[in-house]
């Protein structure tokens, strides 16, 4: 039985590091390769990846580790961020002087921030209809879970002020270890110079990259 | 012979606290383990069990100081608090500290151990002054010093007139590497660079030399894994470095500590590893780089130099930084032009069991203090008088040195009269044979535990107190014994011990510990192990205990006998799972339950004596009956045959206790085993029906209405419910 008979195909915008389209290298893999190299998922998940708690419990470390990113930036200002999750970087966040906004698609998810004391908006970056130029940083802690990386990116960089900083996290395409429940199920892997690619595309200079947990590659980039 | 050491490692696995990988002290470790050696690691962690057979770990707490110095000061009264306190319970023969942080300095020796230092190389300006002065004094103190190499020997020297004695160090070896993702670019070198992104480490000769393969026309990534708290110095010092040489931010993937499991990982799609500070933390990976057959560019002269089976791996450079460079520049372009050169060679040679052999060596070559062998020693008390059954398990990858260790600490530590039956395998018998020890019987494994341990209760003496079962993976600790003989002591109404135990269905609670202590007494009420009940013997045996009055005590704390994962999985035994539940877990023993006696047909009408012996212990008024079963016997001739017998041995078959025959053309095994369960006791030594329950003779009468006895006093009161026929939990 062919894959395409029982996944989702789905929609193809084009590959966030090149604009290229992206094609399937061979039929019925499972993933859709570009020719600069960037790999994406070709179908969505056949069932919901895990659950909302396991999503938590991932999710809360990965969280914890940005906000630390965060703090050596030492700034402070307007915070988007773009993939809270459980709200533990805005409430973090908040608590250090910035003044977050976060975003988060999946109801329960926000039901979980929401019992912290966060409240999330449900709407994607993409969506949020903030003025040019008026934040200071986005965080964006699910690259590879968007469809379009490079639409988000695109947003992220919209709402940046000059200067402002743009911190990602996306499944690492070398992974040294088997991935988080949650990562197995993004659509987007990265390597640095994929990355790097998608952001440079999109207006941003890559500051910094590294690989804090052996399956995440995280990057800063600062708007250009 | 080493049978147990101590071994000191605060950061265990690793050896320094910022260290890439488990290191020389965890291969150590691991390599005494699988020599068969009970290890006992003094941490610092929060870890109270490590995955390797063997190893015991002992996290040891510390106060909060936040000062460097007050910390090593701690941790080395903390290590000696806790050698004092668990010396006299493992016996350890060998103590062995790093150098690295004073941890040596205040170790004393034990009753029979030497204290040793392993060098590993951290330098003075890493741990501090006065750290270097408590490593001093710990050298200086030691039996023996263990360097890596001859240049950490010549500085040692300097300290100690102990000996000191160069060994290639041991890594323990890593986790299996994730499948090989596809490779866009296959001849693309990749180079792999473990260290310090702090100030004053030399990584960035990594991006130089990067960056000097790249305009010699080499295509080539450089992993460097190293962390610094707050990324900064990666930032602004590293990337800003990768500006200069023209290098991408592509070109370079920054990896914060790995686990063991990822160092493998990139280990694996790595094809050098380049070294170009001199410190120990790096040297770890180069080992293992080493070991995966990985060639190595080492700035030189190095403090732990490489094993000799990987001499041909390893590449010493200049430590002079243009010199070093422009040295693996060089190389690494002759090794990416000879294809041949990037085969990988796994070096099986550095397997951390031969690797810990000559430390082993050295270890026994120490004079300890007078130890007289197990063997030699008498009792140091009168009783109890122990029937000891050690159960063996076969040597497996996971365990290569099997049950050594565990049946050497029960050796070591029986210091009470007792008969030792040990069941094991080829060479932990040769190695117990040789010990000629008056106590031992040796019991090559069957594979079948109760045909073993029935085998071995055939051996026992009569005169002894107590008959213990033990998995011989454990190791057994000084006065093993005591808090389960205590439970028995205090309390008569108790007839076996284990240290754990389960509850099944209807709240039967049955022995499931590594441990069961019976007295011997109601080991004669109950009979012999049923070796249809395989692995549920111990269950078995508890719920036939519980019949007769006996019941389970369960011991509060088995921390007497320390313990490690087990490796081998007890067998599925359909069967016997279906035995056990037949007999213990279906029927209900209610006020009126009699005590039946079963007799072979034959063997009871042949043998007056023995229905004598039955009239003589009981009476019409008694709840009892004598079940005589005579498998395919004619019941017209019956009936004549037994009140022939009956008269002879005055047996009123109208008035007297009960006698029933059963007389069914066939029955099959099952069918046999199901009429045993029903009973209490054989009258008669013939037949093959029920050879697990205790046998009576002709003059056993008074024995027999004993043994009836407590089975009616176990039986609950008229006014109570029926109670399971399992075991009763003390």
């Amino acid at each position: 039985m062919s894959l395409s008979g029982v996944l989702t195909p789905l929609a193809s915008p084009d590959c966030p590091c090149c604009g290229r389209p992206l094609t399937p290298v061979v039929a019925d893999r499972p993933e859709l390769r570009c020719a600069c190299g960037h790999v994406r998922r070709r179908f969505a998940p056949a069932s919901r990846p895990t659950s909302a708690q396991l999503i938590a419990r991932d999710d809360e470390a990965a969280r914890r580790r940005l906000f630390s990113e965060l703090s050596n930036l030492h700034a402070s200002g307007d915070l988007v961020d773009a993939a809270a999750s459980t709200g533990a970087l805005c409430q973090l966040a908040g608590q250090a002087g910035w003044h977050p906004v976060g975003l988060e698609r999946e109801p329960e998810l926000r039901s979980i921030a929401a019992q912290r004391g966060v409240e999330l908006l449900d709407l994607a970056l993409e969506d949020l209809d903030l003025p040019p130029r008026s934040v200071r940083v986005v965080v964006h802690g699910a690259l590879g879970a968007s469809l379009d990386p490079g639409r988000a990116l695109a947003a992220a960089r919209h709402c940046l002020e000059p200067s402002g900083f743009l911190l990602v996290e996306a499944p690492f395409a070398m992974a040294l270890v088997p991935r988080r429940s949650v990562e197995a199920h993004h659509l987007h892997t990265f390597d640095v110079a994929h990355l790097e690619a998608a952001l440079v595309r999109a207006g941003f200079a890559l500051l910094d990259a590294h690989v804090p947990a052996e399956t995440d590659l995280v990057a800063l980039a600062v708007a250009a | 012979m080493i049978r147990a050491a101590c071994l000191v490692a605060r950061h265990f696995p690793l050896d320094f606290p910022d260290a890439a990988a488990p290191g020389i002290l965890a291969g150590l470790a691991s390599g005494l383990a699988a020599n068969g050696v009970a290890v006992h690691v003094f941490h610092a962690g929060s870890r109270d069990s490590f995955d390797t057979p063997g190893i015991s770990l002992h996290a040891l707490s510390l106060p909060v100081i936040g000062d460097r110095e007050a910390d090593a000061l701690n941790w080395a009264l903390a290590v000696e608090d806790a050698r004092a306190e668990w010396d006299p319970r493992v016996g350890f023969d060998v103590v062995i500290a790093p150098d690295s942080d004073g941890a040596g300095m205040k170790l004393s020796r034990g009753a029979s151990s030497s204290v040793v230092v392993q060098m590993l190389g951290g330098s003075s300006a890493r741990h501090g002054e006065l750290v270097a002065r408590m490593t001093a004094l710990a050298l200086h103190r030691a039996d023996l010093v263990i360097a890596p190499s001859p240049e950490l020997a010549a500085l040692a020297e300097t300290s100690t007139a102990a000996s000191v004695q160069v060994l290639a160090p041991t890594v323990a070896p890593l986790p299996a590497a994730l499948p090989a993702q596809p490779d866009d670019e296959p001849d693309r070198f990749e180079l792999l660079l473990v260290g310090s992104l702090l100030v004053g480490s030399r990584t960035d000769l990594g991006l130089e030399v990067l960056a000097g393969l790249r305009r010699a026309g080499i295509r080539c990534e450089l992993s460097v894994v190293g962390s610094e708290p707050t990324g900064r110095r990666r930032r602004e010092v590293f990337f800003s470095a990768m500006d200069r040489l023209e290098l991408g931010g592509a070109d370079v993937t920054f990896y914060d500590a790995l686990s063991p499991a990822a160092l493998s990982t990139l280990l694996a799609r790595s094809d050098v590893v380049l070294a170009p500070e001199q410190e120990s933390l790096a040297d770890v990976v180069v080992l293992h780089g080493l070991q995966s057959g990985i060639p190595a560019l080492v700035a030189g002269p190095r403090l732990v130099p490489s094993p000799s089976e990987t001499d041909h791996l390893l590449r010493v450079l200049p430590a002079e930084p243009e010199r070093y460079v422009a040295a693996a520049v060089a190389e690494v372009a002759r090794i990416a032009a000879s294809p041949t050169s990037r085969a990988r060679v796994e070096q099986p040679s550095l397997d951390p069991r031969d690797r810990a052999a000559p430390y082993l060596a050295l270890f026994e070559s120490l004079e300890r203090g007078a130890r007289i062998p197990p063997a030699l020693r008498r009792p140091t008390q009168s009783t109890p008088r122990l029937g000891l059954v050690l159960l063996g398990a076969p040597p497996t990858d996971a365990d290569p040195a099997g049950s050594r260790r565990g049946f050497l600490s029960f050796l070591e530590h029986t210091e009470v009269p007792a008969e030792i039956v040990c069941i094991g395998h080829g060479p932990d018998l040769e190695l117990l044979d040789s010990f000629a020890d008056p106590r031992l019987r040796l019991l090559a494994s069957t594979g079948a535990p109760t045909e073993d341990l029935r085998r071995a209760f055939e051996l026992f003496e009569e005169d002894l107190e107590y008959v213990v079962v033990a998995d011989a993976r454990l190791e057994a600790t000084a006065k093993w014994w005591e808090p389960y003989i205590e439970v028995l002591r205090v309390d008569p109404g108790v007839g076996l011990v284990t240290d754990l135990a389960s509850t099944l269905e209807q709240d039967t609670v049955v022995p499931a510990g590594a441990v069961l202590v019976l007295r011997r007494s109601v080991l004669e009420d109950i009979g012999d192990i049923d070796p249809s009940m395989g692995w549920w013997w111990q269950a078995d045996l508890a719920c036939r205990a519980g019949r007769v009055g006996a019941r389970l005590g369960i011991l509060e704390s088995g921390e007497r006998l320390l313990s490690w994962p087990r490796d081998v999985a007890v067998p599925l035994e359909a069967d016997a799972d279906e035995r056990f539940r037949a007999r213990h877990l279906r029927g209900v023993i209610s006020a009126t339950t009699p005590f039946l006696l079963l007799a072979d047909l034959d063997e009871a009408l042949s043998c007056p004596e023995l229905l004598s012996a039955y009239s003589g212990a009981f009476d019409a008024n008694d709840e009892v009956a004598l079940v005589l079963l005579g498998i395919g016997q004619d019941p017209q001739e019956l009936e004549l045959r037994l009140q022939v017998a009956a008269n002879r041995a005055r047996l009123d078959l109208e008035q007297g206790p009960r006698v029933m025959a059963l007389v069914p053309p066939s029955a099959s095994p099952r069918e046999q085993a199901l009429i045993a369960d029903e009973m209490g006791a054989r009258l008669g030594n013939l037949g093959t029906t029920g050879r697990h329950l205790p046998s009576f003779g002709a003059l056993d009468a008074a024995a027999l209405r004993l043994l009836a006895a407590r089975t009616w006093a176990a039986r609950p009161l008229p006014s109570e419910p029926g109670v399971p026929a399992g075991a009763r939990a003390s």
